[in-house]
């Protein structure tokens, strides 16, 4: 099936995209209406993959988002989320509870006047300013953010049949995370004397908003970059202990690139099915993941792995000259194009009729 | 907010040739546009993609002038050489900081579809005065190019840049907390 045939209005869809450095899901609820989670660019265009994906099934498509959620704040999952959001009018913009702190509200300020790019914060500012831009012009509850803590319903769409129902729930951050972050936050502002311009890459995803999705009979665990800390009340071991639906998810979104540090037993034994559709989305910069070890652990949890991108991606080739002078220098692309693993399954057919398709790159582990 | 800051004096007046429409004389580098200042670190910026040399020549020239002032590396380039052509030109963001090297986040901005590199760079490819300005977020130009010489030679040159800007004042801190509790009204709304 082409990639730009969209899905029958009966059909259910979780579309996974991964360039290396990012990810992007968008879900098609049925009936034209989508979800999506997290946002990254497309590496040739700079346009968000979302946008460009939507916008190539239907001409109406980006009008039918009904959620936007951030699931952190870090810049691999949130570049182009401001555009998205100005492209979808009817889209309710989500993010953790914790971001609602008056320490992250100056942060994001701090991050426009101080010309913070790429610190992650400094989309959040657009993203805001896009909210308050709305104010007046539409209903109050698509300018406010929802904000999501554990065990809260996000969207819930109830149809005629229950085959074509909807309830899209947030597992995390939990109480204890929330507070942790906020901690975190206040620790960041810039202090007086401080150099503009120097907020570093936080390495923790505390405020991680894990998604539990019921599309029909059928239930989707996102993990985002939730970790395990090993902590009571943090990371996974709180979404485990707090863990309201007796179902079991036969599609996962791997947590934290398939990182050891975002698995753990519990979540494959009492979240997921048996050999449920799992996906990974690679992080080329810093230490790289899923590393082969990673890769090997997960298929010791189901064959059914999949994974958006390769990890080596060719770097470009260039003059002569400025080839000289790099030769001998220890570098790499991050960024790929943006692989894309599409599971897709209609209302009505059973666990073993969901079809998974492959585009740019992506591939079975 | 202005954060812009004088050149230097000795960069004013200074114009030992006139560069062709494909080098970039030293004095262009001085142009400093005050309006363009406060937005002047983003790695993804609005630089236009580069066909041809002049093109690029002029992309250079826009990315350097939104510079604060030139930094010691590019004074000694000027003060000896009458132009540079950039071959080209990365804009970037330093990760880590790893003994005598640092790893950095590359935007090319000669061919804006270029994938974000991870490069290890050694700190001796930075002057000594600017060390000190090589820290986990801050920002910089990497050029590698030709130089062409008043005696006519040519060579081949690679040099940082970083970026320098200024610090945070209480004053700075204030406006900005004062500023973002617009944002508060977006979550006071719906509760």
């Amino acid at each position: 099936m082409s990639r730009s045939t969209p899905p029958q209005a009966d059909e259910f869809e979780v579309s996974i995209f991964g360039p290396g450095r990012g990810e992007c899901i968008v879900i098609h609820l049925g009936n034209n209406e989508w979800c999506v989670v997290d946002s990254c660019i497309d590496r040739a265009t700079r346009q968000p993959i979302a946008m460009q994906y939507l916008n190539s099934l239907a001409s109406d498509a980006l009008s039918g988002v009904r959620l936007i959620v951030a699931t952190h704040w870090h810049d691999d999952h949130i570049r182009g989320l401001s555009s998205l959001l100005k492209a979808a009018p009817a889209a309710r913009f989500c993010c953790s509870l914790a971001l609602k702190d008056d320490h992250f509200l100056t942060l994001v300020q701090v991050a426009t006047d101080g010309g913070q790019p790429e610190s992650g914060v400094d989309e959040f500012s657009e993203v805001f300013n896009t909210l308050m831009r709305r104010k007046g012009s539409t209903h109050a509850s698509l300018v406010s953010p929802q904000l999501a803590i554990q065990n809260r319903v996000l969207l819930k769409l109830d149809r005629s049949s229950a085959s074509l129902s909807v309830a899209i729930s947030s597992l995390s951050p939990s109480d204890g995370t929330t507070r942790k972050a906020i901690t975190q936050f206040g620790s960041l502002i810039p202090r007086e004397g401080a150099i503009l311009g120097s907020i570093p890459d936080q390495p923790e995803n505390h405020t991680s908003i894990a998604l539990w999705l019921n599309l029909g009979t059928r239930r989707v665990l996102l993990g985002a970059d939730l970790e395990h800390t090993g902590r009571d009340g943090e990371g996974w071991l709180a979404v485990l202990s707090s863990k309201q639906d007796a179902g079991k998810a036969g599609i996962y979104k791997v947590p934290h690139h398939g990182s050891s540090n975002g698995d753990y037993d519990a979540i494959w034994e009492e979240l997921l099915g048996n050999q449920p559709f799992a996906v990974v989305t690679p992080f080329s910069s810093g230490k790289k993941l899923p590393q082969p070890s990673d890769i090997s652990r997960l298929l010791t949890r189901t064959d059914n792995l999949y994974c958006t991108a390769s990890g080596s991606k060719a770097l470009p080739r260039r003059d002569n000259n400025v080839e000289r002078e790099l030769r001998g220098m220890t570098r790499r692309a991050v960024e790929g194009d943006s692989g894309h693993v599409r599971l897709r399954w209609t209302s009505s057919e059973s666990e073993e009729a969901i079809r998974v398709e492959l585009f740019n790159g992506a591939y079975r582990a | 907010m202005t954060l812009s800051q004088s050149p230097p004096m000795y960069f004013t007046g200074q114009n030992p040739v006139n560069p062709s429409p494909n080098e970039i004389s030293p004095l262009a580098l001085n142009q400093v546009d005050d309006k363009d200042v406060a937005g002047q670190s983003g790695l993804n910026k609005n630089y236009s993609d580069c066909g041809d040399s002049s093109q690029l020549s002029a992309s250079v020239a826009q990315n350097v002038r939104r510079f604060l002032g030139p930094p010691p590396a590019i004074r000694d380039q000027v003060e000896r050489v009458s132009s540079l052509k950039p071959n080209q030109v990365w804009e970037g963001k330093v990760t880590r900081i790893l003994g005598s090297e640092f790893i950095a986040l590359i935007q090319d901005q000669t061919v804006r579809t270029n994938p974000i590199e991870e490069v290890t760079l050694e700190l001796d490819l930075v002057s000594e005065e600017e060390r000190g300005l090589v820290h986990p977020g801050s920002a910089f130009y990497w050029t590698i190019g030709k130089e062409k010489t008043p005696a006519g030679q040519i060579k081949n040159i690679s040099f940082i840049q970083f970026k320098r800007n200024p610090r945070w004042t209480a004053n700075m801190l204030a406006r900005s907390e004062k500023r973002s509790r617009k944002f508060h009204t977006l979550f006071s709304e719906d509760e």
